[in-house]
């Protein structure tokens, strides 16, 4: 009997592996392989505990709670300038929805299969564009074409400046013997107040496009929101 | 200096297999060591990966890749090795343990004490 695991077997399972632990967990398994069978319910069992913990380690909840809410706010936008009948619609507002929970989940994933070193602003746009191209074609058959590409193109605008601000932890690699990012007081303090600022803001442009365009001074007052929190976060 | 965070029982398991393996401390071994000590519950290697993963973001442990061994397919091994945090974290979580298995046997009587050491003899022997 073989004493290491087909080929074929390891490139499946190496296949749902992040890359980021592949290496030392395929090691793992061969050193444990005693036959087929054996090897299939041990990945079985083992790989979706490795997935989910590296999504934990490399997503970040507030983050990731803005980014959807970003890509609600634009899809509601652009269903209020495109397609109006579909806010008065029963369930407008939770197909709108649908976008910001699948991109998210898209962009989650990927951070999660990201390789382990610097992610460059540009490939950070590629990832978001791929996750937006994601939910766009899947709400192609659910969403008037028109409001589809507005709305995917501002959430594609607005979620990669979030995301090169806030980059993804697989980039801000924990010390061994400090406190992780979200349990050291000063960073959590520091995410919490621009994350209320920028969420504000949001909720101000929606608020203000929604009820008159020509509600000039509303704009200003968002634009020195935005302009306040972010500045306020960077000096802090 | 840091403070450490109270341990689960689970990540008290872990931690005293990787302050017993030493050098040899990876994710095969430490499980090895772990269902050791935890007996007689299981312990499945998916759970090992995710608490070593916690643990790390906790700053009580660090991990390096070794080299790669043929019995292994040619793969390195992910070591991990107890951090000044996590030295203490488990010193902390022993002596509560020693503090309740003394008040307990005072208060139950030696009797008792010592059938949960026959069970442990027979179960690791």
């Amino acid at each position: 009997m073989s004493t290491r695991p087909p080929r074929k077997l390891e490139a499946i399972v190496g296949f749902f592996l992040p890359p980021a632990c592949r290496e030392e967990v395929l090691g793992d398994l061969h050193e444990r392989y005693t036959g087929r069978l054996q090897y299939t319910f041990l990945a079985i069992r083992v790989v979706p505990c490795v997935i989910v913990s590296r999504i934990r380690r490399t997503a970040d909840a507030r983050v990731l709670l803005m980014e959807a809410l970003l890509i609600y706010a634009s899809y509601l936008t652009a269903a209020w300038y495109t397609e109006r009948t579909l806010l008065i619609d029963q369930w407008g507002f939770y197909r709108l929805a649908i976008p910001a929970i699948l991109a998210v989940a898209f962009m989650m994933l990927e951070d999660a299969w990201a390789p382990v070193r610097e992610r460059s602003p540009l490939r950070l746009t590629g990832e978001v564009a791929v996750g937006m191209l994601f939910a766009f074609l899947w709400m192609v058959r659910a969403l008037p074409d028109t409001l589809n590409l507005v709305g995917a193109s501002a959430s594609l605008l607005l979620v990669s400046t979030v995301k090169i601000l806030f980059r993804p932890q697989i980039d801000k690699p924990h010390a061994a013997t400090g406190p992780a990012a979200w349990d050291d007081p000063a960073v959590a303090l520091r995410d919490t107040k621009s994350i209320y600022a920028f969420v504000a803001a949001i909720v101000l442009i929606v608020i203000s496009l929604a009820s008159t365009p020509k509600n000039a001074p509303l704009f200003v007052i968002v634009a020195l929101v935005l302009w306040m929190g972010f500045t306020r976060a960077r000096k802090e | 200096m840091a403070k450490p965070d109270s341990l689960g029982q689970f990540e008290q398991l872990l931690l005293t297999a990787i302050l017993t393996l030493r050098e040899d401390a990876y994710g095969v071994s430490i499980h090895a060591k772990a269902t050791e000590l935890a007996k007689p519950k299981d312990v499945s290697l998916g759970a090992v990966y995710v608490t070593l993963d916690r643990l790390e973001d906790k700053g009580l442990v660090s991990s390096r890749l070794s080299d790669p061994t043929p019995e292994r397919g040619g793969r390195a091994k992910r070591c991990y090795q107890l951090e000044a945090l996590g030295e203490r974290a488990l010193q902390e979580s022993a002596e509560t343990a020693k503090r309740i298995w003394d008040v307990t046997t005072e208060i139950w009587g030696k009797e008792w004490a010592k059938v949960p050491r026959k069970r442990w003899g027979k179960e690791i022997a």
